[in-house]
C-alpha cells in the first residue's frame, strides 16, 4: 500500500486523518488538509495476468502459440492469451492494435494531445486585424487551414465547427475588403 | 475502429491555470470533464490541448489542501481599494478624483468577487503511479462539490470500503488522536530546536516602535520620528533573519504566522512611508527640497496634526505595531518557557 503524504511538506499522513468530514491540520506543517481515500488505495495494484499453458484441443494465442487463447481482439479478431489481452475502455485489444491505434489516433482513449486547428484558424483571422496590413497574408492562410482541417480530429471534449465557419467568414470579408480597396485604388489612378 | 467514437463528456465546475514557472509565456487553462468511466483533465493553450484520463477504478485518493492565496488577494485588494479611496477623498482636481473613484470601485468589485468565491485550495488526485495536481479545483467550495460528483461514480466501480479496511482505518484513528504531536523527523528534514531569540528581538523592536509612534501621535518631535525610522529598519532586518532561521525548527506555527504577518506589515508600512514622503514633498516649498536628505527631513517634520491622512497612517502603524509586537512576544515567551520546562524535565 502506498502512503499518502502532505502535499506541502511531504510528511506521511496517518490513516486516522483519512475521510474526515472537515479539514484537519497536517501533523507536521499545520496546513489544513482533507484526504478522501477510496477502496483502490487499500487494494493496491492488481497483479498482472499470466497466460495459461495450451492443452491439445484448445485454440492458441496468435503471439504465443504455446499459450491458451482466452479472448479475441475486438479490432483485428486475433486470438489472445491472458498476457496479450489489453483491456481498454471495456474493449479487449492486442498489443499491435493498441500501437497502431495510438500512432494513427484511432483510439480516442489513448489521445494525449490534439492541435486545435479551428482555434488556430480563428485567431489567425482575428488577431492580425490589429495591424490590418498583414491580413493580406493571414486571411488566405486562415481559409486554407479551415478547409484543410475541416475533417481533422477536433477537441476530445467535443466542439462544433463554428470557429472554422467564423474564420472563413472573417477572412473572406478581409479578402473582399482588400479586393475592393485595390480595385478602387487602381480605378482612381 | 470503434475506438474512434468520441466519448461524451460533461463539464465539471471550476477553471484554473497551471503555473509554468515564475514568468510563464503561454497561459495554460485547466478544466475537468466527466465521462462514464473516467475523469478527463484538459490543459488548453488555445492552440492545442493536452489530456490526462483518470479511470474511476484507478483513483486512490483526492487530497485537498487549503491555501492562503485567497486571503492574500483579499488583503491586497482591500489595501489597493483603501489607497484609491483615500486618493479619491483627499486629492484635488475633479478628473483625478473621478479616476480614483473608478479605481476604488473596481477594486471593491474584485474584492467582493474574491470573497464570494470562498477560500482557496490546491487539489491533487492520486493513483497507484502518480499524484497529479488539478488546478481547476482551486476553491474549496468547488473542490468539495466536484469530489461529491466523483464519489458515486467511484463507488459504483470500486465498491464501498469492506469492513476489514474500515476497521483498519478506525484502529489507526484510535491510535492517533485528531491533533497529535508533531511528527519528526520527516523524510530527511531534521527538526532543530530554536529558542526564538531573533523573534524576541524582532517583536521587541516592533513593540518599541509601536510605543514611539503612539507617543508621536500626541507629541511629535523630529528626534522621536528619527528613532522610529531607525527602529523600523532594525526590526525589518530582524524579521528577515527570523524568517530564515525558523525554517525546519520547532518554532510553533502561531509564531511563524505572526512573523510572516510582521513581514507583510513591514511592506505596508514602507508603502505608507512612501505616501508620507510624497505628501511632505507636495506640502513643502520647492526651493527647500534640493537633496534626498531634504526630502527625508521634510518627512520627519510632517506632524500627524498637519492632516487627517497623516494622523490615520500614524494611528494604523502604531496599532499594528502594538498588536503584532505584543502577540509575538507573548507567543515566543510561551514557546521559550515550554522548551525550558521540557529540558528541565528531561
Amino acid at each position: 500500500m502506498e502512503e499518502i503524504s502532505c502535499t506541502k511538506c511531504q510528511a506521511p499522513i496517518l490513516a486516522g486523518y483519512y475521510n474526515s468530514r472537515d479539514l484537519i491540520p497536517c501533523p507536521t506543517c499545520d496546513v489544513p488538509l482533507k484526504i478522501d481515500v477510496f477502496p483502490a488505495f487499500y487494494r493496491g495494484l492488481r497483479p498482472g495476468k499470466e497466460g495459461e499453458a495450451l492443452t491439445d484441443d484448445q485454440a492458441s494465442c496468435f503471439y504465443h502459440p504455446q499459450k491458451k487463447a482466452v479472448v479475441p481482439c475486438d479490432y483485428c479478431g486475433r486470438f489472445l492469451c491472458a498476457l496479450c489481452d489489453v483491456e481498454l475502455g471495456g474493449k479487449h485489444l492486442c498489443p499491435a492494435c493498441v500501437e497502431t491505434g495510438k500512432k494513427k489516433g484511432r483510439i480516442v482513449n489513448l489521445d494525449r494531445h490534439r492541435v486545435l486547428y479551428d482555434g488556430v484558424a480563428l485567431r489567425l483571422a482575428l488577431f492580425p486585424m490589429i495591424i490590418f496590413y498583414i491580413t493580406i497574408v493571414t486571411a488566405p492562410i486562415a481559409i486554407y487551414l479551415s478547409i484543410r482541417h475541416w475533417n481533422s480530429p477536433m477537441s476530445a471534449i467535443g466542439r462544433t465547427k463554428v470557429r472554422f465557419v467564423l474564420a472563413i467568414v472573417i477572412s473572406g470579408l478581409q479578402i473582399l475588403a482588400w479586393t475592393v480597396g485595390l480595385i478602387y485604388f487602381i480605378s482612381r489612378r | 475502429m470503434d475506438g474512434k467514437e468520441e466519448t461524451k463528456y460533461k463539464r465539471l465546475p471550476g477553471r484554473g491555470h497551471r503555473r509554468g514557472g515564475f514568468i510563464s509565456v503561454s497561459l495554460t487553462r485547466c478544466s475537468l470533464y466527466l465521462a462514464d468511466n473516467h475523469v478527463l483533465a484538459v490543459d488548453s493553450t488555445g492552440f492545442s490541448e493536452d489530456y490526462k484520463r483518470f479511470h474511476f477504478s484507478d483513483i486512490q485518493a483526492i487530497i485537498t489542501r487549503k491555501t492562503r492565496r485567497g486571503a492574500f488577494w483579499s488583503a491586497f485588494l482591500a489595501l489597493m481599494m483603501a489607497c484609491s479611496f483615500m486618493g479619491a477623498l483627499f486629492l484635488e482636481g475633479e478628473p483625478l478624483r473621478i479616476f480614483f473613484w473608478i479605481f476604488s470601485g473596481t477594486f471593491l468589485a474584485l474584492l467582493l468577487v474574491n470573497a464570494f468565491r470562498g477560500p482557496t485550495c490546491i487539489c491533487h488526485i492520486m493513483t497507484a503511479v502518480q499524484r497529479y495536481q488539478l488546478p481547476s479545483l482551486n476553491r474549496l467550495r468547488v473542490a468539495h462539490k466536484v469530489i461529491e460528483m466523483f464519489r458515486p461514480a467511484i463507488d459504483r466501480v470500486q465498491g464501498k470500503l469492506i469492513p476489514e479496511e474500515v476497521t483498519f482505518d478506525q484502529n489507526e484513528g484510535m491510535l492517533h488522536p485528531a491533533h497529535p504531536l508533531r511528527q519528526s523527523p520527516v523524510r530527511g528534514h531534521e527538526i532543530r530546536h530554536d529558542d526564538g531569540t531573533m523573534h524576541v528581538m524582532a517583536f521587541a523592536l516592533i513593540l518599541l516602535d509601536g510605543i514611539l509612534t503612539g507617543i508621536n501621535l500626541f507629541h511629535h518631535t523630529v528626534i522621536m520620528a528619527t528613532l522610529s525610522s531607525l527602529l523600523a529598519a532594525g526590526y525589518c532586518i530582524c524579521i528577515v533573519i527570523a524568517l530564515v532561521k525558523q525554517h525546519d525548527t520547532d518554532i510553533p506555527s502561531s509564531v511563524r504566522r505572526i512573523t510572516w504577518a510582521s513581514l507583510g506589515f513591514v511592506c505596508i508600512s514602507y508603502f505608507l512611508s512612501y505616501v508620507l514622503m510624497v505628501i511632505s514633498m507636495v506640502t513643502s516649498k520647492p526651493e527647500k527640497i534640493a537633496t534626498q536628505w531634504d526630502v527625508y527631513r521634510a518627512m520627519l517634520n510632517l506632524s500627524p496634526h498637519d492632516s487627517s491622512l497623516v494622523m490615520g497612517i500614524y494611528a494604523f502603524v502604531a496599532a499594528c505595531s502594538l498588536v503584532l509586537g505584543t502577540l509575538g512576544l507573548v507567543r515566543v515567551m510561551r514557546h521559550r518557557n515550554g522548551s525550558a520546562n521540557l529540558s528541565r524535565a528531561g
